[in-house]
């Protein structure tokens, strides 16, 4: 096998994953933390090499792909893998979690998603997704003490089962009209015989079994419940990384395997799109809980993500790429403060965080700019992810989509604010304490601010790569 | 990076240093390091003027995200540099006041000054820069600063309040304005502003022209304090007044006017643009100052005067659009010189309103109120504030010698002017503007009088106030006793001015005639008997008399509803937005996993059924099918009562067993359709999850009758019908459509390649094994699973 | 046949959909697997019906049946079981920690 080299990340991701399950059963319960650090130190290196191997392209046994949009999905996953690592510290230690388990479900969660970005063909990405689905179904309800994390896990995999049936359904029909399971080979007989029933009635159910897992209007409904109920570290890696590891694996289907159907599909993302920014901006106005808050913002960004797959243009792709590692580091920053501030109060209500710029002007300063960037305001990196996306749709002629977009980043910057004033305006609470944050967790913070200012004030060589990789979805 | 980025930059800079000032000098007023920066910015830019007054402007480009082709390039031309003049040169006057009217014991003076800074930054940003993109970075940059300034008394419920308001509002314009940019880029191609006016004709014939319109003048008009947007004004006079003197009256809210000055080369001399701009300039002065005398607040009375004096100049914008219909030439300079006006009483409006501000400052500082009920006949106790107040509001009641004297004049000639004209429907519509505008100076008038008077003049009431009144000290005097020597100095001056700043502001509004040279007339205080000169007779006459019939005619304010009231309205629409999300979510987040699935079948149901209907995709053709043997039928016949038996099943056993031997038929489905792998997995895994659902039904509670109504039932009932039903002819029609030979590839080969003869296998271990590796993976993980849980819950029962 | 297929497959699938909106856990289980087992026939029927021998090469036919659909049911089988090993674990802990299987009860939080 000369092309094993292509596979090095996975394989070395698999192996670690391996690893750190054994260490798990090998180290004595006092000194697991020591788990931790490894598995950081471990994603670190694997990050390193896979940024190392960035350019690197080529396929493996025909239907697994490597090229640079996938490296740049695995580089996400990665990054957002290790920030979970390092929200996971404090908080699993608390839950006195396994953490040899823990961590290595983590790792092949990570695995999963590779998987789905890189998968050329549809079983290796049902089989992607459904190690990605698993594993988080597993880390929703390990939370055992609390009622809620089993209904997480309950309604996370019950949801999610039917989600990946469909997704399956819809692989199936696809294969049935077109006679192969490789999507470029989808693509050059759905080409030539152009939009059969079958394969129009297989989009469908693909398009329902994406929509599923980005948290998609009206397949959104498991997200809040299961954010809220399961571990804070999971939740943010879950809302994150599984959600752009269903954008790459939908771009690869769409774009290389549907790309004849597109004309039909375009106007069904563009319902989801509308319905997704409206109902999950608007339904995120009265939260409560800031898990849940951030539930339905996950799935108002979904929306936006959405738009650069209307626009069936490079630019589009290639603001999607930029928006989702924007995204990863603008969630992330807000749970890592979530999980930070729960490991000292125990509770995850906006009400608590009131005068929390005065508890702890960090934590604060994380979610205020965090959430600046979510909305899309400059200088903060996730307006010119916005910037992208909306010149994506307007250059194809979608004003109105725009416009729309538009106006619901207000209704965004309006419960962002209530989270903001909370914590910048309100009274300290009565007898409260400084808030101690674990030092990793503070540079991680730290790192991913800075990353978020950077890229906002100097975007271009990102977007310049993710531009460059888009190309090759509309090469002949 | 060129000198000039680094010096917009620089408060951007500054606001690092600021904390380290604030913490480790804290014996000197933080403001005094603040000071020199405004200083410096303002000599640097007196510097360019002669440059930019011969018609040079100032350009300097860097890339930011090249890609998009979105450089930042500044240009400093003649509209440019007089809002720069105006930011600046304030801004010093302001940090000075600011030095004596904050204390440097009581107050968090970093983030006053670094907000401060923040604002002076991005304010310099927006009017300097060419790009749109940039230019609306830095201008909710301006919203931004402006909320944190507002809320700085953050304690305070009202500040908090009107922090909100003026961020959502001017967020809410921010964002449509990006609208209305991202679609002249989209039309343009080019992000540049300069670039855009070289293609208005092309703008102009677009159909997007219309919508860019309004877009960019809701962003201007939310900014700008326009009706009926000017409802965060009066409510952010919260901010500390030095703040409110800055960005509230002389600099942030003459934003929105820069916008419209800055794009009237691309809109002016349409009809839509004329009407939206004059139109609403003309309402909104008339209603601020309307509003204004009802005030009992000397801040909230400023407010709506800023608002109704913002409304005048953006309404000399709109008729100064007309000029570009005729033309440059004669026939239009008529209205050229209203845009002079506009720039002239811009520049008025940030000496005379920053005087005011201040005025109203000291007295707020030195008695401890700003209410007009309680205070009284200061005059005599604070005799220097008296003369600044008096300066200020003369001047801004359009009284010589001051300069709002001239502007108002100018003003005049401009709307009579305007009654003349003969397009866009104004020989209707004309006579309007006069008599708007005229009833709206009566009002001004009044107000003017109301903050001299009813201040300085009239009995003193000791027993009102809280401390004993003494003039201000000399550091809080200053600074708008500057501003009213320039109020005074401009009345007498006002052709140097017209000619090193006026002018140039002017040929950047309408660049078409800069090239010819304006016919402009030179600006004068006495013209003979105009008509113009008989309109401020007789808002003198007219308005002392109702100024001082005042309470009879105050009742009316009594008389217009509350609920009507747009603050009102404003609150209700936010009370009832939040009610609304919260009832939507109610609706349908139940948090039960039986209506998620509802939804989700419901929807298919309706989608696919849609489909199939309508784009004709539904197709039976029962030809092809295979023969049916009796052996079929009893398999098929067995598994629906089989499932049958799982659905009504009273015992779990039953349940347990229906399901079960559900797999078995399964399985000899697949030995019929010559599938024997699939038949031996199929029976194997079915007798493992047999047991293994018996094993853990042991450990479940008994199956209870489903309880629930009738019609929950029903839906239950429709929607699995429905979705049977489908399936059902999904199937039928996928199969009516295949395409290939029902043989795949794997066959060919797989003898040679993978050694195997049975081809199934073959795929699994061989051609797909990388797969079959990763299904191995996901099975053991939910091993990992079922084996995490089980040990944590076996340590639970141990605990 | 192909008829008859996609009728039991429709009829499966509606006994499974409405076992799913039950309230028990021990329904919904049912229920998934109901579908699964419709899931698998519907994958064989698409990729046609008895139209050829098995897949194994060395026996005399003209045509064989088409195997990838088989390999993509086998992943499907196994996968199904895994998911539904561990659904009924978590059944069994969420009963444990809540005292019941109803899912109407199982919703601790509030209606947001």
């Amino acid at each position: 096998m000369a092309d094993l080299h292509l596979l090095a990340v996975e394989i070395m991701v698999a192996v670690f994953g391996l690893g750190l399950l054994v260490l798990g059963l090998l180290v004595p319960r006092s000194d697991r933390r020591g788990i931790g650090y490894v598995t950081a130190a471990g994603l670190a290196g694997i990050m390193v090499i896979t940024f190392a191997m960035r350019e690197l392209s080529g396929v493996f046994m025909g239907g697994y792909i490597i090229d640079p949009f996938s490296n740049y999905f695995k580089l996400a996953f990665l990054v957002a893998a290790l920030l979970t690592v390092f929200c996971s510290f404090d908080y699993i230690e608390k839950m006195g979690f396994n953490q040899g388990e823990y961590y290595a479900l983590l790792v092949f969660a990570t695995l999963g998603m590779m998987l789905l970005a890189s998968s050329g063909e549809l079983i290796s990405l049902y089989l992607g997704l459904e190690l990605m689905t698993i594993t988080f179904c597993i880390l929703a309800g390990f939370h055992l003490r609390d009622p809620k994390s089993g209904e997480a896990g309950v309604k996370y995999i019950l949801l999610g089962a039917m989600s990946s049936a469909i997704l399956l359904y819809g692989l199936s029909l696809v294969y049935g009209a077109t006679g192969t399971v490789v999507i470029a080979e989808i693509g050059q007989v759905a080409a030539a015989s152009g939009s059969t029933p079958a394969l129009t009635l297989g989009m469908i159910f693909l398009l329902a079994g994406f929509a599923f897992k980005i948290a998609a209007v009206p397949f959104h409904m498991w997200s809040p419940d299961v954010y809220e109920g399961a571990p804070t570290p999971v939740t943010a890696y879950l809302s994150v990384a599984s959600k752009a590891a269903a954008f790459a694996a939908l771009i690869r289907v769409f774009f290389g395997a549907l790309a004849e159907l597109h004309s039909i599909w375009v106007q069904l993302f563009i319902a989801l799109a509308v319905l997704t920014i409206i109902l999950g901006n608007l339904v995120a106005i009265p939260q409560s809980n800031i898990k849940r808050l951030m539930a339905y913002s996950s799935i108002s960004q979904a929306g936006y993500l959405l738009l650069g797959i209307v626009s069936y243009s490079v630019l589009g792709i290639g603001a999607v790429m930029y928006y989702c590692l924007i995204y990863v580091f603008g969630n992330m920053c807000v749970f890592m403060a979530v999980t930070a501030f729960y490991n000292n109060a125990g509770s995850d209500e906006i009400r608590d965080y009131t005068g929390l710029s005065r508890r702890s002007p960090l934590l604060a300063a994380a979610i205020l700019f965090a959430m600046l960037s979510l909305a899309g305001i400059p200088p903060m990196a996730g307006f010119v992810a916005k910037l992208y996306l909306f010149m994506s749709v307007i250059s194809q002629g979608y004003i109105w989509l725009a416009l729309i977009a538009v106006l619901m980043s207000m209704v965004s910057v309006y419960y962002y604010l209530m989270v903001a004033k909370s914590m910048y305006l309100g009274a300290v609470p009565e007898g409260s304490k400084p808030l101690q944050i674990s030092p990793g967790l503070k540079v991680a913070i730290l790192a991913s601010l800075l990353i978020l200012f950077v890229l906002g004030i100097y975007p271009d060589d990102l977007t310049n790569f993710a531009m460059n990789s888009a190309v090759t979805f509309f090469m002949p | 990076m060129s000198e000039l980025h680094l010096t917009t930059l620089m408060p951007f800079v500054y606001t690092l240093v600021v904390p380290f000032f604030y913490k480790y000098i804290r014996r000197i007023h933080t403001g005094w390091f603040v000071l020199p920066l405004p200083i410096l910015l303002f000599v640097y830019l007196i510097k360019h003027i002669s440059l930019v007054a011969r018609g040079k402007p100032i350009i300097h480009s860097v890339p930011w995200i090249p890609s998009l082709g979105i450089n930042y390039t500044i240009n400093i031309d003649g509209l440019a540099l007089i809002f720069g003049l105006i930011i600046s040169g304030i801004g010093a006057l302001v940090v000075l006041y600011s030095i004596y009217y904050l204390s440097k014991d009581r107050e968090a003076l970093q983030n006053f000054y670094v907000y401060l800074l923040l604002f002076m930054g991005a304010m310099l940003a927006v009017v300097f820069s060419d790009n749109i993109i940039v230019l609306y970075l830095f201008w909710e940059l301006t919203s931004i600063s402006s909320f944190l300034l507002i809320a700085y008394w953050y304690q305070r419920k009202s500040s908090r309040y009107g922090a909100q308001k003026a961020l959502l509002i001017t967020m809410f314009g921010g964002f449509l304005m990006l609208g209305g940019f991202l679609l002249l880029a989209n039309v343009t191609g080019t992000f540049s502003i300069g670039e855009m006016i070289l293609q208005a004709g092309k703008i102009k014939e677009h159909p997007v022209f219309l919508p860019a319109m309004l877009l960019i003048l809701l962003g201007a008009f939310t900014k700008s304090a326009q009706f009926p947007f000017h409802i965060w004004l009066p409510d952010a006079m919260e901010a500390p007044t030095p703040i409110s003197a800055y960005l509230h009256s002389a600099t942030m809210v003459k934003a929105g006017i820069y916008l419209i000055a800055r794009f009237t080369p691309i809109f002016g001399g349409n009809m839509a643009w004329f009407w939206a701009v004059s139109g609403i300039g003309l309402f909104t002065l008339f209603w601020g100052a309307f509003s204004a005398i009802r005030q009992r607040d000397l801040k909230a009375v400023l407010a709506y005067s800023t608002v109704s004096q913002l409304g005048m100049i953006t309404c000399l914008l709109g008729l100064g659009s007309v000029a570009m219909y005729y033309g440059p030439g004669e026939s239009s300079a008529l209205y050229t010189s209203a845009i002079l006006a506009a720039i002239f009483h811009l520049l008025n409006h940030s000496t005379f309103k920053g005087c005011l501000f201040m005025v109203v400052g000291i007295i707020d500082h030195q008695t401890g109120t700003r209410d007009i009920r309680r205070l009284g006949g200061l005059m005599n106790l604070m005799p220097v504030t008296f003369t600044l107040a008096v300066i200020g509001s003369f001047s801004m009641a359009g009284l010589p010698p001051f300069n709002g004297f001239l502007s108002k004049e100018m003003f005049f000639t401009s709307v009579l002017n305007a009654s003349h004209l003969d397009i866009f429907h104004m020989e209707t519509w004309g006579i309007m503007f006069p008599v708007i505008a005229w009833t709206a100076s009566v009002f001004t008038f009044i107000y003017c009088m109301i903050i001299v008077f009813k201040t300085f003049t009239g009995k003193y009431h000791p027993q009102k106030l809280e401390r004993k009144i003494n003039e201000a000290s000399w550091g809080l005097l200053l600074p708008p006793a500057l501003l009213a020597l320039l109020v005074v100095l401009f009345f007498f001056f006002p052709n140097v001015l017209a000619r090193y700043l006026l002018i140039p502001a002017m040929a950047s509004v309408l660049p078409d005639f800069g090239k010819t040279g304006f016919v402009v007339d030179p600006i004068e205080a006495w013209h003979g008997w105009t008509p113009e000169l008989l309109m401020t007779i007789g808002i003198v006459a007219i308005g002392t008399l109702m100024f001082v019939y005042l309470r009879k005619w105050i009742s009316i304010y009594a008389r217009l509803p509350v609920q009507f009231s747009l603050n009102n309205m404003y609150d209700q629409l936010l009370v009832k937005t939040e009610a609304f999300s919260a009832r939507l979510t109610r609706a349908y987040m139940t948090g039960f996993v039986r209506d998620y699935l509802l939804y989700i079948f419901a929807f298919f149901v309706v989608v696919l059924g849609g489909i199939m209907l309508f784009l004709d995709t539904f197709a039976y053709d029962p030809a092809a099918n295979n023969p049916i043997s009796i052996y079929e039928i009893i398999l098929a016949l067995a598994m629906v009562v089989c499932a049958l038996m799982v659905l009504f099943a009273r015992t779990r056993l039953v349940a347990i067993i229906g399901v079960g031997v559900m797999g078995y038929l399964v399985a000899m489905f697949f030995v019929v359709f010559r599938a024997p792998d699939l038949a031996l997995t199929q029976l194997v895994v079915e007798t493992v999850t047999t047991v293994l659902f018996l094993l853990c039904f042991y450990f479940l509670p008994e199956l209870k009758e489903e309880a629930g109504s009738i019609g929950l039932r029903a839906t239950n009932l429709a929607v699995a019908a429905g979705v049977g039903v489908i399936v059902t002819a999904m199937a039928l029609s996928a199969q009516g459509n295949r395409l290939f030979a029902p043989i795949s590839w794997f066959f060919e080969n797989s003898y040679e390649l993978a050694g195997a003869k049975n081809i199934v296998n073959a795929i699994l271990v061989d051609f797909r094994g990388f797969d079959t590796m990763f299904e191995i993976l996901v099975f053991s993980i939910a091993g990992l699973g079922v084996y995490t849980l089980i040990k944590l819950l076996t340590r639970r029962d141990q605990e | 046949m192909e008829t008859l297929m996609s009728v039991i497959i429709g009829v499966l699938f509606a006994i499974g959909v409405y076992l799913l909106l039950a309230k028990s856990l021990l329904r919904i289980i049912l229920g998934t697997s109901i579908i699964a087992h419709g899931t698998h026939l519907l994958i064989i029927t698409m990729g046609g019906l008895k139209s050829g021998a098995p897949a194994l090469l060395g026996k005399k036919a003209a045509a064989f049946t088409d195997p990838l659909p088989q390999a993509l049911i086998l992943t499907a089988i196994v996968i199904n079981f895994a998911l539904t090993a561990f659904l009924l674990v978590l059944a069994y802990r969420a009963y444990l920690t809540l005292g019941t299987d109803n899912m109407e009860q199982l919703r601790s939080s509030k209606n947001e």
